[in-house]
């Protein structure tokens, strides 16, 4: 008797935990305490690997490096006003300007995509500038895709004013 | 803290496979002054844009940048074609950048609204077929 009381109420203690967990990651996810208190996702180097079954051009040393948001574009322009401090740099782009604007706004790490591989004087640029090149042959919109998945998000959702109207 | 520095660069202009050196210099430089880091990200905006305008359309550039404790200002200095309409060049996504410029993954029109989104101060003057003045004036906020 007092057996089954204990499960029934660990059941209730537990529907009222998930009820709670609930209300919390919704409360997360709506960016209400801005703090993700549960499922705190910890992607590294080593994971994008597995997820992007990515080769790694530069940087071996560096693969246990933290990684939270991305940016993805094809023009550096874009790249310098948009992309924030940390976050990955998802690009086709293989020129040695890939690194130094990386170097300029602290991006984390490149991904060259589909399949790029860059010239060996961006590779040295980025071993002397410490930036950790990765390359994988899916698409950009795939690599976005596949990054977002395991919980990496755009460092930037929209940019411009809230009253821009597209036409 | 107190930060006192002052330099000039020579930057030729075609010579795009160093664009961005003198940028990446100055950034490391500011960084073992312990500048600010987010102040330090606007410099090297900043300057890197500039850097990358002299070396698109000039024949020659200087980047002077002088660090006061309370202010950096970035005078940048070209001879080159100008800038005919000022107010379109200032304007997001207009781009006068040919192939080569493309290529290299810039010319779409987002340098100077970016240098100013950087720049507590910001001043742009040019002559037609002779050269363009930029100056940026960026705050330090030690507080």
């Amino acid at each position: 008797m007092l057996g089954r009381n204990s499960i029934s109420f660990k059941k209730r203690m537990n529907f009222v935990g998930v009820c709670l967990y609930n209300i919390l990651l919704k409360s997360s996810r709506d960016r209400v305490t801005g703090i993700h208190f549960f499922q705190e996702m910890i992607v590294t180097l080593f994971d994008i690997i597995d997820i992007l079954d990515a080769k790694v051009l530069v940087g071996r040393d560096q693969l246990n490096m933290e990684v939270r948001t991305a940016f993805s574009a094809d023009l550096l322009s874009d790249v310098l006003a948009f992309a924030k401090a940390g976050s990955l740099l998802l690009t086709g782009l293989t020129n040695p300007q890939i690194v130094r604007t990386s170097s300029i706004l602290d991006i984390a790490a490149i991904v060259l995509v589909r399949g790029k591989v860059a010239p060996d004087e961006t590779l040295r640029l980025a071993d002397e500038l410490n930036i950790p090149i990765l390359s994988t042959r899916y698409i950009l919109f795939e690599t976005s895709g596949r990054l977002y998945e395991h919980g990496i998000k755009g460092c930037v959702e929209k940019v411009g004013r809230d009253d821009y109207v597209s036409l | 803290m107190s930060f006192n520095y002052e330099q000039s660069f020579t930057i030729q202009g075609g010579n795009f496979t160093d664009a961005g050196v003198v940028s990446v210099f100055i950034k490391r430089t500011l960084q073992k002054m312990g500048i600010p880091s987010e102040i330090l990200r606007r410099v090297a905006i900043a300057t890197y844009e500039s850097e990358i305008n002299i070396i698109s359309y000039a024949r020659i550039g200087i980047i002077y940048i002088r660090v006061t404790p309370e202010n950096i200002i970035i005078n940048i200095d070209d001879e080159g074609p100008g800038i005919e309409n000022i107010e379109l060049a200032m304007r997001a996504g207009y781009s006068t950048a040919d192939e080569k410029i493309r290529e290299m993954g810039f010319g779409a029109g987002m340098g100077i609204p970016n240098i100013i989104n950087c720049s507590d101060d910001f001043k742009l003057t040019s002559e037609v077929s002779k050269g363009t003045h930029l100056r940026i004036l960026i705050n330090i906020n030690t507080n």
